[in-house]
């Protein structure tokens, strides 16, 4: 074992892309659940649009500002389908049925039957929708290390998409701040609170929920985004588990504050990535195997979510009097 | 295959001259592909060709009838390990780099609903042997059979073409069975299974239902307590050698005793802390991630048996059944009858009502609200246990991530029959079963569980109060 590796693996999960794809996916759960009050147990399925909206475009040769269109027109689309019939009805109602759209959007996606169009089971491959993106960089082909980070400069998992995916990132946290003290931004907070009251001060409730349903659900398509640019577009790499994952990142940075989400991704993947590291160094293959490690650390995620929720449900971040909670 | 496909392909069986024995057309489109250069782990492959470096399992998957299956997944255990799914014409492979025992799994429910024999089978491959370096797995025998068919050195000509043309849906089966004479009895034998899985569904929902009604929290892991029984019951036969009735009510005990100690160290302290039922749903969605990895970590990623036997099925009416289907089906329907016994006969059971009812008013009027959410939880996780058993003994298995996949079939189940109502629940989860079952005779299989869940969507837009649930304002 060595602890240098291990420390050095930790410390790129704090910058890589998988982390900002997921605080982007957090800070949409944030304005769904954050400011509204919208339990979205589905924003997985808003991150598989994205990734196949734009890597489908993509491949089929469109440019990149069509493709990132189209993974947000996909994604205001399925907001409004998932909007419609449930945002009139109570809270439970919008977690089943985002839960359930989300798994249908996973299950068609993976079938044979659309394996023409997603690739099926085994998805889109990186060489069909990457080339595009690498070749924009304006970096010259080549690897830089930064301190003791050292990845190459355009291709793949790279500095071009780092420095692409926490601009991102950054934008999302300044127009979050810039909405959560606007007008609009207090009425969303007031329906979080008392949506019955706001009734009756003559807002339309539901259009509002709606606009933070649709805003968060882009941010969660560019999430998705930024999540399969480093890899391929696997229908089952984004399944129930990315959002569970997204709510443990929001709820453990605070929900309901500008840096939460950020602060919750990178402290959850650097954590978790360090325990994982660690077991596998400590513990010798015979005793625990790498996969048993994998499901340790799904176990970790699971019991860290339980007890962030009974004993700190503002997180690191959040103002406990301000969260209620009581959707 | 869709009734479409079906009606185009015998429109079509006389222009096409493709259809090849089909063991053959693997065979030959084994040679379209270069092999990898190096030994290397197992990997899905369109098709494989067995070379000096790798070896190949692979087979094309057809029902009773001899008719291919598409879509269905397909896990390679053994000496490496990999998943693929089988494209339109039932074919699948996997390229593998070392030698040895490799085991074909696939969902038992899918073999089971296309009738065969099998849902595992083991080959053993040899890279440098000729007949053992391309092994062919069937699924049509109970015993693993393995024909080696080792590359027959032909040079064929064959072009890639067909290998890659398989991705398409609409091309036609290489089968020519009278297929109009096979959809009657896939049929009744689809409505057949849907029964039988709705009443397991109806087991996890009503008590999933009835926790709904008494305290309004929606438990995210009450899959788990499906798989917790399963699993136990694998546990008691497999490992402890126990008979199967025996290790079944220690399994179901195992599930009830979980729900009272989840009840006393988490949801009661919660409950008086008055932490929302949103707040709430959130643990069980920790409770069951932590729940489920533990029992992958424990149990393993596969499928695990609770009987061992194969048994001999027969023949009702236009149906092929076995004993133990129809017993798990009684002792299904024993169980809810009970259920639905205890809660309009007797005295608790008709708190329960009240506490459904109106917890408040309940609580006025003298009833002991937390005894009764209690007894709610213990005979909640208990029927999961039960169903969780039945399940496995009726799928020939039970996996860590079962319960989890039936997850929201019960939701959907539960809605569509009314959020809160025990019989409602058993109504819904019947129609999700059959409707589950069935549309996989006009959508492929694999999209299946997404009709259910297009139910529930469905039922929201309508009726979102569910067939049985009191016409309210929600929300």
């Amino acid at each position: 074992m060595d602890i240098m590796t291990i420390i050095t693996n930790t410390l790129g999960e704090l910058i890589a892309p998988t982390t900002a794809a997921y605080a982007l996916a957090a800070i949409g759960l944030n304005i769904h659940f954050g400011m509204t009050g919208l339990m979205n147990m589905g924003q997985a399925g808003f991150m598989l649009l994205g990734a196949y909206g734009f890597a489908i475009t993509q491949s089929m040769g469109a440019n990149l500002f069509t493709s990132v269109c189209a993974a947000i027109v996909l994604a205001v689309i399925y907001a409004l389908l998932l909007g419609i019939p449930t945002l009139k009805l109570g809270p439970d109602y919008l977690a089943m049925v985002t839960l359930a759209a989300a798994e249908i959007i996973r299950i068609i996606g993976r079938s044979t039957a659309m394996t023409k169009l997603t690739g099926g089971s085994a998805g889109i491959s990186p060489q069909d929708f990457t080339t595009k993106f690498e070749n924009l960089s304006p970096l010259p082909d080549d690897s830089t290390t930064f301190l003791f980070w050292t990845y190459s400069n355009n291709i793949a998992n790279s500095w071009w998409l780092r420095i692409v995916a926490w601009v991102l990132v950054a934008i999302a946290a300044v127009l979050c701040w810039r909405w959560f003290r606007s007008p609009w931004g207090r009425v969303l907070k007031g329906i979080r609170e008392d949506e019955n009251a706001i009734r009756s001060l003559g807002k339309n409730v539901t259009v509002y929920k709606m606009q933070a349903l649709i805003i968060g659900g882009i941010f969660g398509a560019l999430g998705g985004i930024i999540f399969v640019l480093p890899r391929s577009v696997q229908p089952d790499s984004l399944g129930r588990a990315v959002t569970f994952y997204a709510w443990t990142i929001l709820l453990l940075g605070g929900a309901a504050t500008i840096f939460g989400p950020i602060i919750g991704s990178c402290l959850l993947w650097v954590l978790l990535t360090f325990v994982k590291e660690l077991m596998r160094g400590a513990i010798p293959e015979t005793v625990i195997s790498s996969n048993q490690v994998e499901s340790l650390g799904w176990v970790i995620v699971g019991v860290a979510l339980m007890c962030l929720v009974i004993f700190r449900p503002q997180g690191l971040l959040g103002d406990r009097k301000e969260l209620a909670f009581n959707v | 295959m869709t009734a479409v496909n079906i009606i185009e392909r015998r429109r079509r069986m006389g222009l096409l001259r493709s259809s090849l024995c089909a063991a053959a057309l693997t065979l030959l489109m084994a040679f379209c592909f270069t092999p990898p250069n190096q030994a290397q782990a197992a990997e899905a492959v369109p098709t494989c060709n067995p070379s000096a470096t790798n070896g190949c399992v692979n087979g094309i998957l057809q029902d009773a009838s001899k008719k291919p299956i598409a879509g269905v997944e397909l896990k390679l255990s053994g000496a490496e390990s990999a998943t693929t799914t089988t494209d339109a014409n039932g074919n699948w492979a996997f390229s593998v780099g070392k030698d040895g025992s490799y085991t074909v799994t696939m969902d038992e429910s899918v073999a089971k609903e296309h009738g065969l024999k099998a849902a595992t089978a083991t080959v053993k491959v040899e890279k440098n042997s000729f007949d053992a370096a391309r092994q062919v797995v069937r699924f049509d025998k109970p015993a693993p059979a393995a024909s080696g068919s080792g590359g027959s050195g032909s040079a064929s000509g064959k072009s890639g073409s067909s290998a890659s043309g398989s991705t398409s849906s609409t091309t036609a089966s290489s089968d020519a069975g009278g297929a109009g004479a096979n959809i009657g009895a896939r049929f009744w034998q689809q409505l057949y299974s849907g029964v039988i899985f709705g009443l397991m569904l109806g087991l996890m929902s009503v008590g999933m239902n009835l926790v709904y009604g008494t305290t309004g929290l929606s438990s995210f892991s009450h899959g788990e307590q499906v798989t917790l029984g399963g699993l136990m019951a694998f546990v008691g036969t497999q490992i402890l050698h126990w008979p199967l009735v025996p290790a079944a009510i220690a399994a179901i005990a195992i599930g009830g005793l979980t729900g009272w100690i989840q009840n006393e160290i988490v949801w009661a302290p919660l409950r008086r802390k008055h932490v929302g039922t949103m707040q709430q749903m959130i643990v069980t969605i920790g409770l069951s991630m932590a729940l489920q990895y533990l029992f992958q970590f424990f149990f393993g990623g596969d499928i695990k048996g609770i009987v061992k036997s194969v048994p001999n099925s027969f023949q009702v009416g236009p149906v092929t059944t076995d004993s133990p289907t129809l017993i798990s089906a009684g002792i299904a329907i024993v169980a809810i009858v009970g259920v639905s016994l205890f809660l309009y006969r007797t005295r608790l059971g008709r708190a329960t009502r009240a506490v459904s009812d109106n917890a408040a008013l309940a609580a006025a009027s003298g009833i002991n609200v937390e005894q009764v959410v209690r007894i709610v939880w213990i005979i909640s996780c208990a029927m999961a246990a039960l169903s969780g058993v039945l399940l496995g003994v009726y799928l020939n298995g039970i996996s860590w991530n079962t319960g989890a996949t039936l997850l929201l079939l019960m939701f959907a189940a539960v809605t569509l029959g009314g959020l809160g109502t025990a019989n409602g629940a058993l109504v819904g989860s019947l129609i999700i079963g059959v409707v589950a079952d069935m549309s996989s005779l006009v959508i492929p299989n694999d999209m299946r569980y997404a009709s259910a869940l297009a139910i529930l969507i469905i039922v929201l837009l309508v009726r979102p109060q569910g067939i049985f649930g009191k016409q309210q304002r929600v929300g």
